[in-house]
């Protein structure tokens, strides 16, 4: 006998379909240039995933990092270069021909080394000062000396402002430059000194800035 | 110089550098360990970045910042 009347079937009304979460990958990314650059470059874009920094959260990316630019370090080359050579001067100015040789042969030694602390310790102060860029802040790592250093970061979401500037003759022909990013948070200003392409890390900065507005906005802040 | 030097004061002048020297390098030898110290709390900030090859520096210069002392301490 056929069915007059079935009632429906009370099925439990299926959840709204939420939007997919849409966290942007790194290939979505069209304003960061390709992954370029190694552990000595001024400028490592899209680094791979074995460089690290202490705070990182676990989703979280590296995106840039950037350091003064090389050519920064040319003073002090040169400086060391005269250094190092000074000591062959001493066969034309005998200025320690009084002392014993044994003290002669520790001058050199004791001078060597310091030439040497001395290139070391400016090597380091370049290679760890360094501002990492990620996907969700902008982390400033002062390596004052070899017994001081700063690290501080701020969120992109609190970036105010983004500056740069190209100056000298020296900077504009090899393009880098100051990069200045004022803040809401804490610290309130980070100066990115002479680092390479500062057109390309200040627009970075803004659209990496711009990004996570919107994701604020979408309510998908992680 | 120094025999001048000596006779003036009636010191050994070179006895006295040689203590000079030697507390430089003992100066040294800690600075070389604050060095190595530095370099390691750094590479843990930033991992990934050469942090063999700076760590084998900071070693290396800390070893022979003593062997140095070591040898000063015989030759002069």
């Amino acid at each position: 006998m056929p069915d007059l009347y079935s009632a429906k079937l009370n099925n439990p009304p299926s959840p709204p379909v939420s939007p997919p979460m849409e966290i942007k990958n790194e290939t979505e990314r069209d304003f960061l240039p390709p992954s370029r650059g190694g552990s000595l470059s001024s400028l490592i874009l899209r680094p791979r995933s074995e460089i690290h920094f202490d705070t990182q959260e676990p989703e979280e990316k590296i995106l840039m990092i950037v350091r003064a630019h090389w050519l920064t370090n040319f003073p002090w080359v040169i400086i060391a270069i005269i250094l190092f050579l000074a000591p062959m001067t001493l066969s034309f100015f005998p200025l320690l021909s009084s002392f014993p040789a044994n003290f002669r042969s520790m001058f050199v030694i004791v001078w060597y080394l310091v030439v040497l602390m001395y290139v070391f310790e400016r090597f380091l102060s370049w290679f760890f000062n360094m501002a990492i860029i990620t996907d969700e802040r902008v982390v400033d790592i002062d390596f004052i000396n070899l017994t001081t250093k700063k690290v501080s970061d701020a969120d992109l979401d609190k970036i105010q402002d983004v500056s740069f500037t190209n100056a000298g003759a020296i900077g504009t022909i090899f393009n880098f430059g100051d990069v200045l990013v004022q803040t809401a948070s804490e610290i309130t200003e980070f100066n990115f000194e002479n680092v390479p392409n500062p057109a390309l890390v200040a627009t970075v900065l803004q659209r990496l800035r711009t990004e996570e507005k919107i994701e604020a906005i979408e309510g998908r802040v992680r | 110089m120094p025999g001048a030097l000596n006779t003036i004061l009636g010191v050994n002048i070179l006895q006295i550098g040689r203590i000079f020297v030697l507390l430089g390098l003992a100066v040294y030898a800690v600075f070389a360990l604050v060095v190595v110290r530095q370099v390691k709390l750094m590479t843990e900030v930033v991992s990934g970045l050469m942090v063999g090859f700076l760590r084998l520096i900071a070693w290396l210069f800390f070893l022979f910042s003593i062997f140095i002392f070591i040898f000063t301490l015989l030759v002069l």
